[in-house]
């Protein structure tokens, strides 16, 4: 499928995200600036907000497919955040509106398989259960994702890379002996 | 809509998963929970059928309940209960009958749009059409009949409308040659598009076969709709036909006739074969004890391509011009009204 007609109408999107939060948006701002009619918007669209929820998934997609295999971790977090601001106005108008929860359901689908990537790695040689194993990435996939909350609320500026690093200590004080405590 | 309802609707699409998981155990327990959550004045004499209906396990009326579990994709069930039993039924039965207490008119249950064009070539656009679909919906009418001369040449436009209107059902009157499998699909993805095919009880109907399978095949729920005269009657007034219908996977059929009951031996074979028979029928204008009366105006109005709505499309007054009129202010015109004071016998068919 070529998709050409919903990824034009993203773009257009992200582009009015440049100027407005996404609640001041209209289907009709978006369908002017592409230059399609809403009949067009409605066919692929139920409305702004299920644009955006395409916007994420293939958002997540490519960002997925651009990882690198065997990449350090902390390459990987980094690298995350550089995804997110390359994408600041979608971001940030997007956290201003009622659908927050999309993004930090988004924000949870990039960090988790790096946390879990890490973890995997302390696990060697443990015994653990996948449901502990699976609660522990997902107790430290909240914190990033809290953290990187805090950082969009504060207008994602660049000097994120200092609290990074910080969450990397914290991951490297205490995941292996938190995974310690599950293991048989 | 108010918290109340949110919440009744809450509990309405609980009840429905409850009853998905094993619908022959739950399908009792269900009319408990709906008898909880629906006034004891609403769809009194619905709720009497189906609580006959599942009691006896044996009959051709639980035969077509259970096979929507058998024939219809989950999703697409799911949404035609939403919309269907929830949104046109349960709470817009309440919505419609506060509009209709605050405004004293009539709310019909269903409006039926005409894709088509005008002599001069006019239609109603994806905008016009759409306008009206929100106002009917602010007053509580959430189920919309697409016709036309055929609305499928429309397709992208008829998707978009029900892509847009996830919240209400469409019922498209179509001839069901412009259905191929690309149109099945979008028709799954939106979930509350329901197809009534135009049989002709001929030969002819051979060539909707593959249609039929397609639409089978991809568990959407389908039904046939049938005008019929003096002329050409026996082609449906025979077993075979209902029986054919029902092997095509059909769950309802609709027939149109201005033969008066005396004279419409179909009719006759209609109510005769709801007892016997896994298939929803109505013969418009005939069953009027079911409707307790005319449904103009009150279950259902008529826009036509020019843009004038009416109480029915039978019938030959003017309509309210609804390019420049809201809707409410044509529910409230007198040609409508007429319906509303008091329950007329018919005017368009049986003139």
């Amino acid at each position: 499928m070529s998709l050409l007609t919903e990824k034009a109408l993203a773009a257009s999107l992200k582009k009015l995200l440049e100027k407005k939060t996404l609640d001041k948006i209209t289907v009709k701002d978006i369908t002017d600036d592409c230059g399609v009619n809403r009949q067009t918007f409605y066919y692929h669209f139920h409305d702004v907000y299920d644009l955006v929820e395409w916007i994420f998934t293939e958002e997540a997609k490519k960002f997925m497919n651009s990882c690198v295999e065997g990449r350090d971790w902390k390459e990987s977090i980094e690298a995350l955040m550089d995804r997110l601001l390359d994408d600041k106005s979608f971001i940030m108008n997007t956290f201003y509106s009622v659908n927050r929860r999309q993004l930090e359901k988004f924000m949870q689908n990039l960090a988790r398989p790096a946390i879990a990537d890490i973890a995997q790695t302390f696990a060697e040689g443990k015994r653990i259960e996948k449901q502990d194993l699976d609660f522990v990435v997902n107790v430290f996939t909240f914190g990033l994702v809290g953290i990187i909350t805090e950082w969009v609320s504060d207008g994602m500026n660049e000097g994120y890379k200092g609290d990074i690093d910080k969450f990397f200590l914290v991951i490297d004080g205490t995941m292996e002996g938190t995974l310690d405590k599950f293991a048989k | 809509m108010n918290v109340g309802s949110e919440l009744k609707k809450l509990g309405l699409k609980a009840a429905y998963n409850y009853l998905d998981r094993d619908p022959e155990t739950n399908m009792p327990k269900l009319m408990e929970w709906v008898d909880k959550f629906v006034k004891e004045d609403v769809l009194t004499l619905q709720r009497e059928v189906f609580r006959k209906i599942i009691a006896e396990k044996n009959s051709n009326w639980y035969q077509l309940l259970a096979s929507l579990w058998q024939d219809i994709d989950g999703d697409v069930r799911k949404t035609l209960f939403e919309n269907l039993v929830i949104n046109a039924n349960a709470l817009a039965a309440l919505q419609a009958r506060e509009s209709e207490e605050k405004y004293h008119c009539n709310i019909p249950w269903a409006v039926a749009f005409d894709l088509g064009e005008t002599e001069e070539g006019a239609s109603l656009s994806f905008d016009q059409l759409d306008n009206i679909m929100e106002q009917a919906k602010e007053l509580g009418t959430f189920m919309f009949l697409l016709t036309g001369r055929e609305p499928l040449e429309r397709k992208e436009e008829v998707i978009a409308l029900c892509n847009k209107h996830t919240d209400c059902q469409f019922m498209v009157f179509t001839n069901g040659l412009a259905i191929d499998e690309d149109f099945a699909d979008q028709a799954l993805r939106v979930k509350n598009f329901i197809g009534a095919i135009h049989v002709t009880g001929r030969t002819e109907d051979l060539r909707l076969d593959s249609i039929f399978a397609l639409l089978k095949a991809k568990k959407l729920p389908y039904g046939v709709y049938c005008t019929y005269d003096k002329s050409d009657a026996e082609d449906f007034a025979q077993e075979s036909f209902f029986d054919d219908i029902i092997s095509r996977g059909a769950k309802f059929c609709w027939f149109f006739s201005s033969l008066k009951r005396e004279e419409d031996r179909v009719y006759a074979l209609t109510k005769m074969y709801r007892e016997l028979k896994p298939l929803l029928t109505i013969n418009f204008c005939k069953d009027t004890v079911m409707t307790g009366g005319c449904i103009a105006g009150r279950y259902y109005c008529s826009l036509s391509a020019d843009g004038r709505i009416k109480p029915c499309s039978f019938l030959s007054c003017p309509g309210v011009d609804l390019k420049e009129q809201s809707l409410l202010s044509a529910y409230q015109a007198d040609c409508f009204m007429e319906y509303y004071k008091r329950k007329p016998t018919c005017r368009g068919v049986f003139e």
